[in-house]
């Protein structure tokens, strides 16, 4: 008998409680055609029959997914971060555990798909039915290596398509470990990855100051009778994608929406990420509400009556990355009031009293932020045009 | 069945005796059960995940803003179709090794197993005429053709992996514009304002502009609404005069009797839609109401005359007349204004004939003339607006050049 990929023992039992199993079927069929004097013995076949069923049935689940597939996804593993010392080693400490997480499920103890057992180093290193490495023996590049930059369409890459895939994080790792001829001796330092690997984990804290929008994971969506109101008074509101919790605003279109109608927004205050108030009768009363939305990341108020005073209260909105003071009476002091804000990405200043000669400074203030004068203007240039010269 | 006469009590256990029937379970329950697995199916496509209600198109309301599937960037698309191909290796395609080999017979492997228009034998090769140059900081290679647009060069990305298999205008732009050479398909538009809706319900979602003189070969279609409902092709705004006909109230009729007259023939089709059910009604219906709205919205959004002088010079721009420049400037004031798609089409672009006005050196000249720096303007007047993060210029063609001479005694 082939065994296949699987361990000799687990396919024994199975076959063994299945043999069982077929025998208990033919002996119930029995007990229904000359049933015996003995009551309730119907039940009781059909009891043991059961439990059959239900342990080779196991079995066999065990063989296919893994002998933990009953528990595996109840308490959902943490997925382990790679610790990033320089003097970790690299198999046992980080390689290791990503083959125990993400592939001795298939390649392990219990099953070895094409042969591969992923488990121990000494089995890293023998490799699958096809060797350790791939092709020829001069390009030396381990077989996994190769499998695992396959296009995930590909038949032949690992993990295979709907498992859990590796990051590309575990990928350098792995494949300059193999490359370096895969010795359980070599340390996180002698793979000498580059600075930006080694930084990877860094860039994912970071990811908060450059995302588009603010990162609001425990924010709930808004229920669509919330934003009835505001809908009824002529406002577009919208969430920023189908179930995301924060909305965009726009009242552009309302030709009376003024002060009064931030009330509206109550209730709404930590949903709302973009408001786009051109062009409407605001003023800097309206500022007041407005600087009571946390997460504020778009504010559109060009066009408005807003002055200085009114920009002055922004400076609670943290999460503001662009302002639109396009046409409106902002002068440089009241830019001067938006250094607090560590977001901010762009100043739109076109047509408002900012003067360019007062610029130069408040860039150096807030070196980050791109602040828009506008007013180009574009010489005519000639283009030469020449004459057939054939 | 029997002809017996049953009894009362006869027939009432006869039926109760029925309804117990594994038979009749199986023939009753495999539609509800089938219609039971079928309707989280059918759910699946109208309500999001919240389940709240998203329906892609409610005939009544067919612009309404809807929601994306994730958070998008732009708001809005300007899309210029330069009709007729200009030659990207004369704008932006910098090939070197081409202008060495110019005059040269063309490689086999070239023309091997490939259809080319106007071509036959073995054409000479044609090198590239413009002359270019790295601009910006992004060391983009743009050539003398477009001496404004090399000028703000870190603003544009260019895309050069686009291929088509359609050599002639009609198709390729059909192609374009639709995804399919031959007709019936929606237009991009019409795909974006039917799964995006638009912002600003007094104006259409969707305007096309065209100028050069003529539309685009493929005609109407390239902005057409193929199998959506036709409320979503584009709106073909005119260049000179009204920008849409028909506005304006005839002569002796004022607002309130227009509105009356639209209440009438919009509950006429309330009638007819209870009738006969077809959701064109209600389509039309629609649109006489936003064609009413438009009336207030539209003369303001689309007269460009209001604009002051530094704008008119900024963009080249000549009210009164048909021009690429004017397109642009209206492009501006509708996105700006909210509307989702703007799509212009300008004409006379296919420059590969050895008279002035379709030559490389002298037609292609002119033609970029016309729009080198009005597209910078509309780049920089998007940006002081704070409206260039948000909108989508997109400058394209159904085609560019071969880089070979045509053989007919003209060019490519």
């Amino acid at each position: 008998m082939n065994q296949g990929d699987y361990e000799v023992s687990s396919v024994e039992l199975h076959r063994n409680w299945g043999i069982a199993l077929a025998i208990g079927s033919a002996l119930l069929i029995v007990l229904y055609r000359f049933p015996p004097k003995i009551p309730h013995i119907h039940l009781l076949g059909q009891g043991a029959l059961s439990i059959l069923v239900l342990v080779t049935g196991h079995l066999g689940g065990n063989l296919t997914h893994g002998e933990d597939f009953l528990t595996l996804d109840k308490p959902k593993k943490e997925p382990k971060q790679i610790v990033l010392n320089q003097d970790a080693l690299v198999y046992a400490d980080i390689i290791a555990p990503i083959f125990e997480e993400k592939c001795v499920a298939c390649h392990g103890k219990t099953k070895q798909k094409g042969k591969l057992k992923l488990d121990q180093i000494e089995n890293v290193l023998k490799g699958g039915k096809n060797g350790f490495y791939h092709g020829s023996e001069e390009g030396k590049m381990a077989l996994m290596s190769h499998r695992m930059r396959l296009p995930l369409s590909d038949k032949q890459h690992m993990p295979p398509k709907g498992k859990t895939q590796l990051t590309e994080k575990e990928i350098v790792i792995i494949e300059k470990w193999l490359s370096l001829g895969a010795s359980p001796k070599l340390l996180l330092k002698d793979l000498q990855l580059t600075e930006e690997v080694v930084s990877a984990s860094m860039e994912e804290k970071n990811m908060a100051k450059t995302a588009d929008w603010p990162l609001v994971p425990d924010l709930a969506a808004v229920s669509e009778t919330m934003l009835t109101p505001l809908r009824d008074r002529g406002m577009v509101v919208l969430p920023l994608a189908s179930g995301h919790p924060l909305l965009q605003v726009n009242c552009q279109s309302i030709s009376d929406f003024s002060d009064k109608d931030g009330e509206l927004f109550k209730g709404l205050e930590k949903n709302i990420a973009s408001i786009r108030l051109s062009g409407t009768k605001i003023s800097d009363k309206s500022l007041k509400w407005i600087s009571g939305l946390p997460n504020l990341s778009k504010l559109y108020l060009d066009n408005t009556l807003i002055t200085d005073e009114g920009i002055a209260l922004l400076k609670n909105t943290t999460e503001l990355r662009y302002l639109n003071l396009v046409g409106t009476s902002i002068t440089e002091k009241g830019l001067r009031t938006l250094s607090s804000l560590p977001l901010l990405k762009s100043v739109y200043l076109y047509q408002s009293e900012v003067k360019i000669e007062d610029m130069a400074e408040i860039q150096q203030r807030m070196p980050k932020v791109y602040f828009d004068l506008g007013g180009y203007k574009i010489d005519t240039l000639t283009m030469e045009v020449r004459t057939e010269e054939k | 069945m029997n002809n017996k006469r049953l009894s009362l009590a006869e027939e009432a256990h006869l039926l109760d005796a029925q309804l117990a029937t594994r038979r009749l379970f199986l023939k009753q329950c495999s539609m509800g059960l089938g219609a039971l697995a079928f309707s989280p199916l059918i759910n699946a496509c109208t309500s999001d995940a919240n389940g709240s209600s998203n329906t892609l198109f409610d005939p009544t309301k067919p612009l309404l803003p809807k929601t994306p599937h994730l958070p998008g960037k732009a708001k809005s698309v300007i899309y210029l179709h330069m009709a007729g191909a200009p030659s990207q290796l004369e704008l932006f395609d910098y090939k070197p090794e081409l202008k060495k080999l110019d005059g040269q017979l063309c490689p086999e492997s070239l023309l091997k197993g490939k259809k080319f228009a106007f071509i036959r034998g073995v054409p000479k090769m044609l090198g590239t005429i413009g002359e270019f140059k790295q601009r910006g900081q992004s060391g983009a290679w743009v050539s003398h053709y477009m001496p404004h647009l090399a000028g703000v060069a870190d603003e544009l990305s260019f895309l050069k992996a686009v291929h088509t298999d359609q050599f002639n205008h009609a198709p390729a732009q059909l192609l374009m514009q639709t995804g399919s050479a031959r007709l019936g398909r929606p237009s991009l538009g019409s795909w974006v304002t039917y799964g995006l809706g638009s912002e600003n319900a007094n104006l259409p979602g969707f305007v096309v502009l065209t100028s050069g003189g003529q539309n685009p070969d493929a005609g109407k279609s390239v902005w057409g609404s193929g199998f959506l409902p036709s409320v979503y092709q584009g709106v073909h705004c005119r260049s000179h005069g009204e920008p849409v006909l028909y506005l304006d109230n005839p002569a002796n009729v004022d607002g309130n009797m227009r509105k009356a007259s639209i209440d009438a023939i919009n509950q006429a089709n309330k009638e007819t839609y209870k009738e006969f059910n077809d959701p064109e009604t209600l389509s039309r219906i629609s649109q006489y109401e936003m064609a009413f709205r438009m009336q207030i919205s539209a003369p303001d959004v689309m007269n460009i005359s209001d604009e002051p002088a530094y704008i008119h010079e900024m963009y080249g721009t000549e009210p009164g007349k048909e021009s690429f420049a004017n397109n642009v400037l209206l492009a501006r004031k509708l996105v700006e204004k909210g509307v989702r798609f703007v799509q212009l089409f300008d004409w006379g672009w296919d420059v590969h004939g050895n008279s002035t006005d379709t030559s490389l050196e002298i037609g292609l000249v002119n033609k970029c003339k016309q729009i080198d720096k009005a597209i910078t303007a509309l780049i920089l007047d998007l940006k002081q607006r704070g409206l260039l993060e948000e909108t989508l210029i997109v400058w394209g063609s159904e085609f560019g050049r071969t880089p070979m001479h045509r053989i007919l005694s003209c060019r490519w």
